[in-house]
C-alpha cells in the first residue's frame, strides 16, 4: 500500500520514519526530476515523504565561517541571493544557468544532489567550494563531502534510504574566488554535456589552494588533481597547462567512450572561459579590497 | 502531528486545498498525480497543455505563488496551501487582461498550444519585473517552446504589454 506523507518538521519525520518500517523510501524535494523517473511506477508497498513542508531544510545565511544552505533551497532562491553571490560564485553560476525559470523555481540544491546525474550542475559547483552535506538519519546526523555523496555509481548515491540531505555547508574562504560553466546541446534550457567549476585562492594575478571539478565524466563531480596543479603554473604558462591538464584528464576518466573527442575539444574551450572569469573575478576583488570569497 | 491521509483501495490519497484562480478549492489527489493533472481533469482548466510532459517545452506553466513553474513535474501533493493562478484566472469582468490583448494585437499567436504557457511565464516576470529589457523577456521564455517558431512576435508582445502597463519609459 503506497503510502504518502507530508511532515511538517524534522521531528515529525523522524517519527514517521522509525514507523515506516522496511518498506521503500522516496523522498520528494522539488519532484522536477522524481516525477519524471517514478509517475506510473511507484511500488505498491512504497512511502513517500514529501519534503516540501520541512522549515528546517529551508534558508540560507551567513554564520561567519560558513554559509548554511538549507537543502529544499532552490535554484531561484540560491542564485538570487546575494550571500551565495558574494561567497560561492561557482554555486550561484550553476543554480542560474541549470534548465528554466519555470524549473529553477522548483528544483531544488538537496534533490540536484541526490538524484546524482552524471550531468548534474550543482554538485560540481558545491565540490569546488569545499561545501559538506549535512546528512540526518534516525541513528544521527553525519557530515559527508559531496564527493562522498555521490560515490562511484552515475545516478545513485551512496546514502541510505532513511538518509536525508539536510543542509549545505560552503565555507566562507578569504580572497578566494570561483567559478562555474558548462556546454550543451542549446545557450539555454540545457543538460550538459559537460561542465567545469573552480575555486582558488587569488593573490596578485597567481591561484593557490585551487579545488577543480568536471560534471558529466561518470558522476556529477569528479576531482582533477592535474588541473589543479596546473593552476599553480606561472601566469604565461598557465592557460595553456590548464587545457592541456584537463584534456588529459578527461581522456583518463572516459578512455574508450565515444563522446571522448567532443568531451576533450568541450573542455579546453571551458577552461579558457572559467579561468577568464576567475581572473576577472580574483580582479575585481582585489579592487574592491573585499577579502572575501566571490 | 498534522497529517491528512485517505486510503482507498490500496492506494493512498492526500486531501490537499489550495487556491486556484482566487477561489478556494479542495481535492484528493494520490502519489502520482501531477498539478496539471489537477488542474485539467479535476477543475477543468484546459488552458494549461501538456506537451512533452517532463519540463522542457513550458506548455503547462502555469504561476505558483508568483513564481512560473511547470504543471508537469509538480507533485499535486505539493500543491497543498499554494496560490495557483492560470490563463482562465486572467479574465475579469469580462476583459481580457492586458497581456492576452497584446498577444492578439502582436499577432503572437499562431497555432496557440503554446500561448497560455507563454502567457504565463511572461506575466510571472512581469508581476516582479515590470519593465524587462528584450534579454530578460528572452531568460524568461527560454523554457517556453514555440513550434510554429513566432518568437519575435511573442517578445514583442510581452514588450507592448509592459509599455501598456505604462511603468515602462522607453
Amino acid at each position: 500500500m503506497t503510502g504518502l506523507f507530508a511532515p511538517r518538521s524534522i521531528e515529525e519525520l523522524l517519527s514517521l520514519l522509525a514507523g515506516s518500517g522496511e518498506h521503500e523510501k522516496h523522498f520528494i524535494a522539488g519532484g522536477t526530476d522524481w516525477l519524471i523517473k517514478n509517475r506510473g511506477n511507484i511500488s505498491e508497498d512504497a512511502v513517500l515523504f514529501d519534503l516540501s513542508k520541512i522549515p528546517e531544510l529551508r534558508g540560507i545565511e551567513n554564520r561567519g565561517s560558513y554559509l548554511r544552505l538549507g537543502s529544499m533551497e532552490t535554484m531561484t532562491s540560491i542564485h538570487t541571493d546575494p550571500e551565495i553571490r558574494l561567497h560561492a560564485a561557482a554555486l550561484c553560476d550553476a543554480a542560474s544557468s541549470m534548465g528554466s525559470v519555470q524549473i529553477r523555481n522548483r528544483a531544488t540544491v538537496g534533490g540536484n544532489l541526490a538524484n546524482a546525474s552524471p550531468a548534474a550542475d550543482t554538485p560540481g559547483a558545491l565540490a569546488a567550494l569545499n561545501a559538506s552535506a549535512v546528512i540526518f538519519s534516525p541513528s544521527g546526523t553525519k557530515e559527508l563531502s559531496i564527493e562522498e555523496v555521490l560515490g562511484t555509481c552515475p545516478n545513485k548515491n551512496t546514502l541510505s534510504d532513511s538518509d536525508i540531505i539536510m543542509e549545505f555547508r560552503i565555507p566562507v574562504r578569504k580572497s578566494h574566488v570561483s567559478a562555474f560553466k558548462k556546454i550543451g546541446s542549446r545557450s539555454e534550457v540545457s543538460i550538459a554535456r559537460i561542465n567545469l567549476a573552480v575555486s582558488a585562492k587569488y593573490e596578485d594575478g597567481a591561484f593557490c589552494d585551487a579545488m577543480v571539478f568536471v560534471g558529466t565524466l561518470g558522476t556529477a563531480a569528479k576531482r582533477s588533481p592535474e588541473a589543479e596543479n596546473a593552476l599553480l603554473m606561472p601566469i604565461s604558462l598557465r592557460k595553456e597547462g590548464f587545457k592541456k591538464a584537463l584534456c588529459e584528464f578527461a581522456g583518463r576518466m572516459i578512455p574508450s567512450r565515444s563522446t571522448l573527442p567532443y568531451k576533450q575539444s568541450a573542455i579546453q574551450a571551458l577552461a579558457e572561459d572559467v579561468l577568464e572569469m576567475l581572473e576577472a573575478r580574483g580582479r575585481s576583488l582585489e579592487k574592491s579590497g573585499e577579502k572575501s570569497h566571490g | 502531528m498534522h497529517i491528512r491521509l485517505a486510503m482507498i483501495v490500496g492506494v493512498m490519497f492526500l486531501k490537499i486545498e489550495l487556491k486556484i484562480n482566487g477561489k478556494f478549492r479542495t481535492a484528493e489527489v494520490s502519489a502520482s498525480e501531477r498539478l496539471i493533472d489537477v488542474l485539467r481533469q479535476k477543475f477543468g482548466l484546459v488552458s494549461v497543455k501538456e506537451g512533452c510532459g517532463a519540463g522542457e517545452c513550458g506548455a503547462c506553466t502555469v504561476i505558483m505563488d508568483g513564481e512560473a513553474v511547470c504543471s508537469c513535474v509538480v507533485p499535486a501533493f505539493q500543491a497543498d496551501g499554494h496560490d495557483i493562478l492560470t490563463v482562465e484566472g486572467l479574465e475579469e469582468n469580462g476583459e481580457l487582461d492586458v497581456i492576452q490583448q497584446s498577444f492578439i494585437d502582436c499577432d503572437a499567436v499562431q497555432c496557440g498550444f503554446c500561448t497560455p504557457g507563454m502567457i504565463m511565464s511572461a506575466k510571472a516576470l512581469l508581476m516582479k519585473n515590470p519593465c524587462p529589457s528584450r534579454e530578460e523577456i528572452r531568460t524568461a521564455l527560454a523554457g517556453n517552446i514555440c513550434r510554429c517558431t513566432g518568437y519575435v512576435q511573442i517578445i514583442d508582445a510581452v514588450e507592448t504589454t509592459a509599455a501598456r502597463i505604462g511603468v515602462c519609459r522607453r
